[in-house]
């Protein structure tokens, strides 16, 4: 009886030795792109790139849509700072349509097929500044915030999704958590490391996966003869509806974007080690697909904080969007010409030049 | 009939007498001129790949502008070197106006040559009564006062970069380089007919006999003043509307290019080519072209800009004509022509017929003239009756000439009255005192020499034309020629009245002494006078003549007219004075009838 | 036997020919230079002799595309500073299909219009109006020089902090005037630093009452907008007045003019400062002494007529540097247009930038038509008579001594 017990454990131990091996499993980096945009790009001619120390970029994104809630324009404000003393010559290559230097800017921008120049000299620290309307077809993809409006509805729809091919496999929870920590922290240093790979116990395999950074939404909205209603939500898989009645007037919306790092920060603990050690963060493969997640909002977070890329790959980003409801303005027609009184000046001013001519023949006669 | 069928008629009547006068007078000079005309409108199409369109038309419309300036230098006999200012204050008024209106760019050319004219006339009211030196120099600070002013206010000029002008159709034509250059051609050869015409008239003849001789003139009545302003308005016109034109052919109104230095290439081109001639600035112009050409060679060969020899080169030019005096282009290529042509068989001349005479009594009382404190003329009074001869006698500086002088209104008296019949004339000018019927000849032998007997005779009857003015002379109305035809004929009569209608054709310098004096009568008595005042109009005669004045003195005083006669032939004062008037330091000392002295 | 060798030989001699020729097309880039050759020989042959430099090089290294290669030809054509003149001059450089047309600036307001019609560019490489240069209303012209509005707010931004109390003294002629209106724009919000605002007459011998105005009024500092022959003046009755006061003003200053007129006081000369396009770029003075030792080269040294401690003076060729580099950016848009189509090549224009004489990028954008931004304008404050790149300025601190003696 015993032998058997014994050859029994021994044959499954046998058998289960092979599953139970480590396998590296690489889990995504915040720092790859899911998807295509942000930020927009645009092929321009190569030009010089040349600044002293870092450029940091923030943009504030006007998105002004029409009363179905369509973008029919869209202009990035863009402020670059130059933090150091020295010449500078970038571009920011963008599908630009039209670029305007705003108030503040210490130079005024170019205007190149598919980029906004920017040249000159920083005495110690440079601020440079321009509204760039983008080409809308190209821009609008981008945006982070879809409105749809029927009616008097207004839906308000993440747009952030983005498919993923990552990883499914049994992680510990310790290895989850210093993946997470060490891309939290490369994130908040602003130093770009490659993908986390760890130990996984047992197979590894992919699945695709539906990420999106959930989007914080503040703003006002107003119907005819109504006071404006206030907006405030976070926006993630589900699309929130707001109700209301008569037409809409006025619509405008804040959309902010999390920092990457913060959409890593652990629930109620500094590090995800500490919540590892308490027991609190799930390893297996709950925990891998946690992970994952928040590994993929983070990279989606650290796209849609860039909407026009930084000519300093290492500069920091950061992008705001706002919506407002405009009426959309459309062009004049040219005025068609009337064909059919063309003749009638020059015969009348012909005919009067012949009366002139006989007048004065008739004058000259009699003098 | 009605009245529209009868202007009808009459218009068609009109037309046809005139092309049959055209016919009549047309000569090969005008068949030339015609053809060049003709050949310079086509040019573009022969030269268009050797010089520049737009540079042929900026050159047509400096032959504009120069055949303006011969209207005064030409016709006048006026060394104007303002000519430069009015193309710019034309071109400038012009720029002005297609700024900042919507007028059609014809007439925005026409109001830039309207107040150039304007200022011409002002120029020309300055230096009325100036000699030509003077006027040179007077015209010549004009041009730099314009040039400066455009210098110096930047709202008039348009500071360093000019005025830009915007374009617009030309006469319904886009306005490329071809249509102004045709355009500039078509003007200068109106222009060039005008001059002709103008040449011809009235106006032209005052013109030429005031430049000939000034005092003969003033003593014919020729309003040589107003002739001069005139002169001065036309010549600017012609030039404002030039520069009207180009401006637009420039697109830009810029004040460096109407300086001092165009003024003096529009003078040069003017003396070069021949200031009589119609063509002549033309032709100058041409011969500008090409100093430019050699200048851009000389530039070439210095390498240095050729702009810096060309004002060098035409000023060398005119000094090699002016001094050698080598005649201008358009004349002397006018006389080597005809020597080669059969000549002309001259057109048949009007019947000479007296023009309606006019009887009227002188007198004059109390008339006094002091020269500081000499009187030269103290308190004398006469009468001339009409058909009557009065002598006036006395030796030299009694102030026989001065009384003449103070009757024919060349001098204003101090004191005293002068009435002609019932009106006084006492302040009455020169000219007007002749178209009243009172006019004078010089003492000294006064003609215009360049003309010819029959144009000395009627300089005199333009003082009794109605519609001889400039404007129906250029358009030659119907009543301007058939008052030509009447003025032809009271001058011929004139000049039967002395003896000359056979020596009609002949240049006056070629008549004898004698025969010059008889036509300075000829030319008083074609102003149709009821006085004539004649200041030794025997001097220098042989027996010959002097029995030849005699009847012709007679003959005048058997017609009725009043003449006062200052002569130191007693011979003659015997034979034909009814009166003798004896002089003595201003006074009158003697009076005597019949009396033999 | 032999015939029909011979023939096939010259057959084949004849078709190698053919065939080589269509391979190499030949074509033209036509320069044309309108300047005052005339009334201001320096400006012009400079302008020209930069255009030249370019176009040799140019030449020499071949510029093929599209199948073609192209020489690049230079026509000068005098201007006289006389606007009707220059469009006169490009009337007829569009006649000979010129490629682009290079002019200090004389005429640019109606001359521009003529060009535009034909997809010709302008390009200014002297004067510095604001009104000149327009991307959106004038689309063909373009500028490769200091503006007047960045030297006159580098200006401001120099001095104001020194707390200096400024004369603004200007000369009545265009240029003058001009940058009046430039300094009147850059000092609005500082009407403080201003202590007069003087206008001096151009044809005057003496400025002693105006230095005088200046001196009464509390000056400490004077800024001299002016053509270089009154700058000298000005300088002159201040000096002569026993008035030390700094003075200021444009790339005049750096004109030989002002130091020969002034060549018996060279003391008169030491502390000018002039406000000018830097010569050099951050990459260091190599590529300026490359561009300086062509010229020279080609050229021969432009003398100043004085020296600096027993020693030549020369002028170095800055501002040839701006035909220089505009014939340039223009064979580069000819490459990228793969031709000389009038159209193509103005579009492309404002796409393409090269390496310029000193070494920094040149080129214009569908926005910004000026060569020379206005952050490129630096200072250089003369001693014994060469001019050396003041320290108390961000930019100008950065840039090395040019060499200006021989």
């Amino acid at each position: 009886m015993i032998r058997r017990v014994t050859l029994a454990i021994g044959a499954g131990t046998l058998i289960a030795a092979p599953s139970s091996a480590a396998a590296p499993a690489t889990l995504p980096s915040p720092f790859v792109p899911l998807a295509d945009v942000p930020p927009l790009r645009a092929s321009t001619a190569l030009t010089e790139t040349r600044f002293p120390g870092r450029l940091s970029s923030s943009q504030l994104v006007r998105v002004t849509i029409d009363s179905t809630g369509r973008p029919f324009r869209v202009v990035d404000v863009d402020r670059i700072v130059i933090a150091r003393k020295g010449d500078y010559s970038f571009v920011v290559a963008a599908p630009v349509e039209d670029v305007r230097r705003t108030a503040g800017s210490g130079s005024e921008p170019g205007l190149r097929a598919g980029a906004v120049v920017w040249q000159g000299f920083s005495p110690r620290r440079r601020v440079v500044a321009a509204s760039i309307t983008l080409r809308t077809r190209v821009a609008v993809p981008a945006l982070p915030l879809r409105v749809e409006i029927d009616g008097s509805a207004v839906q308000l729809v993440n747009a952030t999704s983005a498919a993923a091919t990552t990883v499914d496999a049994i992680i510990p929870a310790a290895s989850l958590a210093g993946a997470l920590d060490a891309a939290k922290a490369a994130l908040e240093a602003g130093a770009p490391t490659p993908a986390p790979v760890v130990e996984a116990t047992g197979a590894v395999r992919g699945v695709r996966l539906l990420a999106r950074v959930p989007l914080k939404v503040r703003g006002t909205i107003r119907y005819a003869g109504r006071p404006p209603r206030q907006v405030a939500a976070v926006l993630g898989a589900a699309p929130v509806r707001i109700d209301g009645s008569g037409d809409l007037k006025e619509l405008e919306l804040s959309v902010s974007v999390p920092e990457p790092a913060s959409v890593l920060r652990p629930p109620g603990a500094r590090h995800w080690l500490d919540l590892a050690s308490s027991g609190r963060l799930p390893g297996g493969r709950r925990g891998t697909r946690l992970a994952v997640n928040r590994l993929l909002a983070a990279a989606l977070a650290l796209q849609y904080r860039q909407f026009l890329p930084n000519p300093d790959l290492n500069g920091s980003t950061r992008s705001s969007y706002r919506y407002e409801l405009a009426e959309r303005v459309r062009a004049p027609l040219a005025a068609r010409s009337d064909d059919g009184s063309g003749w009638l000046v020059p015969l009348a001013l012909a005919l009067a030049l012949a009366g002139a001519l006989a007048c004065a023949l008739v004058l000259w006669a009699h003098s | 009939m009605n009245t529209p069928a009868v202007a009808a008629i009459r218009t068609g009547a009109a037309l046809r007498e005139a092309l049959a006068s055209a016919r009549e007078t047309w000569t090969e000079t005008a068949t030339a001129g015609g053809v060049i005309v003709a050949v310079a409108l086509l040019a573009p199409l022969v030269l268009g790949g050797l010089i520049a369109t737009d540079t042929l038309a900026s050159g047509a419309y400096l032959a504009l502008a120069a055949t303006g300036l011969a209207l005064c230098v030409g016709l006048a006999g006026v060394p104007s070197l303002a000519q430069g200012a009015f193309v710019g204050t034309g071109a400038f008024a012009a720029a002005h106006l297609l700024r900042h209106t919507q007028l059609p760019a014809e007439m925005c050319a026409l109001i830039g040559a309207l107040t150039a004219a304007g200022l011409g006339t002002a120029a020309g009211f300055a230096v009325r009564s100036l000699d030509a030196v003077r006027v040179a120099v007077g015209t010549w600070l004009l041009t730099w006062l314009v040039a400066l002013a455009l210098g110096v206010l930047p709202w008039l000029s348009g500071g360093a970069q000019g005025l830009v002008v915007p374009t617009r159709r030309l006469f319904g034509f886009s306005p490329t380089p071809l249509v102004h250059y045709e355009l500039a051609v078509v003007l200068t050869g109106l222009c060039a007919l005008a001059f002709v015409a103008l040449r011809r008239g009235p106006f032209g003849l005052d013109l030429a006999a005031a430049a000939q001789h000034r005092g003969a003139a003033a003593a014919l009545g020729v309003p040589m003043e107003r002739l001069r302003v005139g002169a001065f308005a036309a010549s600017a016109f012609v030039g404002g509307l030039a520069g009207g034109f180009v401006v637009q052919l420039d697109i830009v109104a810029d004040p460096t290019a109407y300086g001092p230095l165009l003024s003096f290439e529009l003078l040069v081109a003017v003396l070069v080519g021949g200031a009589a001639a119609a063509l002549g600035p033309s032709a100058g112009v041409v011969v500008l072209g090409m100093i430019a050409l050699a200048a851009r060679a000389l530039g070439a060969l210095a390498g240095v800009s050729g702009s810096r020899f060309q004002p060098m080169l035409e000023a060398l030019l005119l000094l090699a004509v002016l001094t050698t005096g080598g005649s201008a282009l358009v004349p002397a290529v006018s006389t080597a022509a005809r020597r080669f042509l059969p000549r002309r068989r001259s057109r048949a001349r009007p019947t000479a017929a007296s023009s309606p005479k006019r009887r009227e009594l002188l007198r004059g009382e109390g008339l006094a003239k002091h020269f500081g404190a000499i009187p030269a003329v103290d308190g004398v009074s006469l009468e001339l009756a009409p058909g009557s001869i009065t002598a006036l006698v006395g030796p030299n500086g009694s102030g026989k000439t001065t009384l003449l002088r103070l009757l024919s209104g060349a001098l204003p008296p101090d004191q005293g009255r002068i009435e002609l019949g019932s009106r006084d004339v006492t302040t009455a000018t020169p000219t007007q005192r002749v178209r009243l019927g009172l006019v004078r000849t010089l003492q000294t032998r006064s003609y215009f020499g360049e003309l010819t007997v029959l144009e000395h005779a009627l300089v005199g009857t333009n003082r009794t034309r109605r519609h001889g003015g400039a404007i129906r002379t250029i358009v030659s109305t119907p009543l301007y020629r058939a008052e030509n035809r009447v003025a032809e004929a009271h001058a011929l009569a004139a000049l039967e009245a002395v003896g000359l209608a056979a020596d009609a054709s002949r240049p006056v310098s070629e008549l004898t002494g004698a025969e010059q004096q008889r036509l300075m009568i000829a030319a008083a008595l074609a102003t149709n006078p009821a006085v004539l005042l004649l200041d030794e109009p025997s001097a220098g005669a042989g027996s010959a003549d002097l029995d030849r004045l005699e009847a012709i003195l007679l003959r005048l005083k058997a017609d009725g007219l009043a003449m006062l006669l200052v002569e130191h032939n007693l011979r003659l004062l015997r034979a034909v004075a009814d009166e003798i008037l004896e002089l003595e330091l201003g006074r009158v000392v003697r009076h005597a009838r019949n009396v033999r002295l | 036997m032999r015939a029909t060798a011979a023939a096939l030989v010259a057959l084949a001699l004849v078709a190698a020919g053919c065939g080589s020729s269509s391979a190499k097309q030949q074509g033209r880039i036509l320069v044309v230079v309108d300047a005052p050759f005339s009334q201001s020989p320096y400006i012009g042959n400079t302008i020209a002799n930069g255009a030249r430099l370019a176009a040799d090089q140019l030449t020499a290294r071949g510029i093929t595309t599209g199948g073609t290669t192209y020489k690049v030809r230079v026509l000068r054509l005098d201007n006289a500073l006389s606007p009707s003149r220059a469009v006169a001059n490009v009337r007829r450089a569009l006649r000979e299909h010129a490629t682009a047309i290079l002019t200090d600036g004389t005429g640019v307001d109606a001359t521009w219009r003529l060009a535009e019609k034909q997809n010709v560019p302008i390009g200014i490489t002297y004067q510095g109006g604001g009104a000149l240069v327009n991307p959106e209303t004038r689309p063909n012209v373009f500028r490769i020089a200091p503006t007047d509005h960045g030297l006159a707010f580098r200006l401001a931004e120099y001095l104001v902090p020194k707390g200096l109390k400024i004369g603004l003294l200007t000369d009545d002629s265009d240029y003058g005037q001009e940058g009046r209106a430039a300094l009147d724009d850059a000092f609005r919000t500082l009407p403080k630093a201003v202590a007069v605002r003087i206008t001096l007459p151009s044809s005057a011998g003496d400025l002693a009452p105006q230095a005088l105005e200046a001196r009464r009024s509390g000056a400490t500092a004077l800024l001299v907008w002016a053509r270089p022959a009154v700058l000298a003046k000005t300088i002159a009755a201040a000096r002569s007045a026993g008035w030390r006061v700094p003075v200021y003003t444009t790339p005049a200053g750096e004109d030989p003019v002002v130091r020969q007129q002034l060549a018996d006081h060279p003391s008169w000369v030491d502390g000018l400062t002039f406000a000018s396009g830097r010569m050099t770029a951050e990459l260091g003075p190599a590529p300026w002494s490359t561009f300086e030792a062509a010229y020279e080269a080609a050229f021969g040294a432009t003398s100043v007529g004085v020296k600096s401690l027993g020693r030549r003076v020369i002028a170095p060729p800055d501002y040839a540097m701006y035909s220089y580099d505009f014939v340039n950016v223009l064979a580069a848009a000819v490459q990228s247009a793969a031709g000389t189509d009038a159209a193509k090549v103005l579009a492309a224009l404002n796409q393409v930038s090269t390496r310029g004489a000193n070494g920094d990028e040149r080129g214009f954008n569908e926005r910004n038509h000026e060569g020379v931004v206005d952050d490129d304008v630096y200072f250089a404050r003369f001693r014994d008579m060469i001019f050396r790149p003041v320290g108390d300025d961000p930019l100008s601190s950065t840039l090395p001594v040019i060499s200006q003696v021989r």
